[in-house]
């Protein structure tokens, strides 16, 4: 990834991980399998999960807008449990027929 | 939005409004809400062919076009006589998925700087049309959604609402 194809342009990098703080305000950033150096006036772990919009500039992200996100799998555990609520009240309604290869509905047979 | 619980509990929201009394009807567009969601099935194959091609392969899943063709396929396996209302009742729930996968930050799926927003008319245009008004791992729609389907769900059980 090279930022300086975007040098004064702003954009955003979405759900980046903290690799490595360089000094009080200047991280080390992984998007993908890329590295980026990012400029904020926050104070972040490594392995942080942020978001950043900002201006590039001389090959580093100057942060404008941040956000933390302090539980970026939520959405993840959330989505287990509806699968197994679908998967019982899908097959309350209707069962596969192995046979011909559809579904059938219970309430027909 | 983020998670399937939202999405489940906005279809059965949306099956009532559409006054869908057939449970199978409403069964349909349920699944149909978590239908686009499929694509997901890359994390299965992401070890063995690559994290990016295993991600590129299945996102025309969560796409218009993606959703149309592979949703006939899906229908394919329910009588041939119902073959036309399924279609269309899976495709309201997999419209709203959609629509509301819309309204939230860009997961940065393709990994900038292709994209990180979901391309929803790819290969027609390559727009991205999210809107970032929840981020992703937001659970306050799935707070508010189970809070009111609940609701619905007791007020219809002791009658309040005409069944």
């Amino acid at each position: 990834m090279d930022l300086g194809e975007h040098s004064g342009e702003k954009i955003a990098l979405y759900f980046a991980e903290v690799y490595e703080k360089e000094d009080m305000s200047t991280y080390i950033v992984k998007v993908g399998e890329s590295k980026v150096k990012v400029v904020c006036n926050d104070n972040f772990e490594e392995g942080d999960v942020v978001s950043f919009n900002g201006i590039v500039h001389n090959n580093t992200l100057i942060s404008e807008k941040h956000h933390i996100h302090r539980h970026p799998d939520s959405a993840f555990y959330l989505s287990i449990p509806a699968v197994f609520l679908f998967l019982i009240v899908f097959f309350r309604v209707w069962e596969f027929d192995l046979k011909n290869g559809i579904f059938l509905r219970r309430d027909k047979k | 939005m983020p998670d399937l619980f939202t999405h489940i509990c906005v279809a059965y929201l949306i099956s009532l409004a559409l006054n869908i009394k057939e449970s199978h009807h409403r069964n349909i567009i349920i699944a149909g809400s978590i239908f686009p969601d499929f694509w997901k099935i890359y994390m299965i194959f992401s070890p063995f062919i690559g994290y990016y091609t295993a991600k590129n392969f299945f996102a025309p899943l969560h796409m218009v076009l993606g959703v149309l063709i592979s949703g006939a396929l899906f229908i394919s396996f329910f009588e041939k006589s119902y073959w036309r209302k399924y279609y269309m009742l899976l495709m309201i729930g997999a419209g709203s998925h959609l629509l509301l996968d819309a309204f939230l930050y860009p997961y940065g799926w393709y990994g900038w700087p292709m994209g990180d927003g979901i391309w929803f008319l790819w290969p027609l245009l390559n727009i991205e049309f999210q809107h970032g008004f929840i981020w992703p791992e937001s659970y306050l729609p799935a707070v508010v959604s189970g809070i009111i389907v609940c609701a619905v769900i007791l007020l219809r059980k002791y009658r309040f609402v005409n069944r």
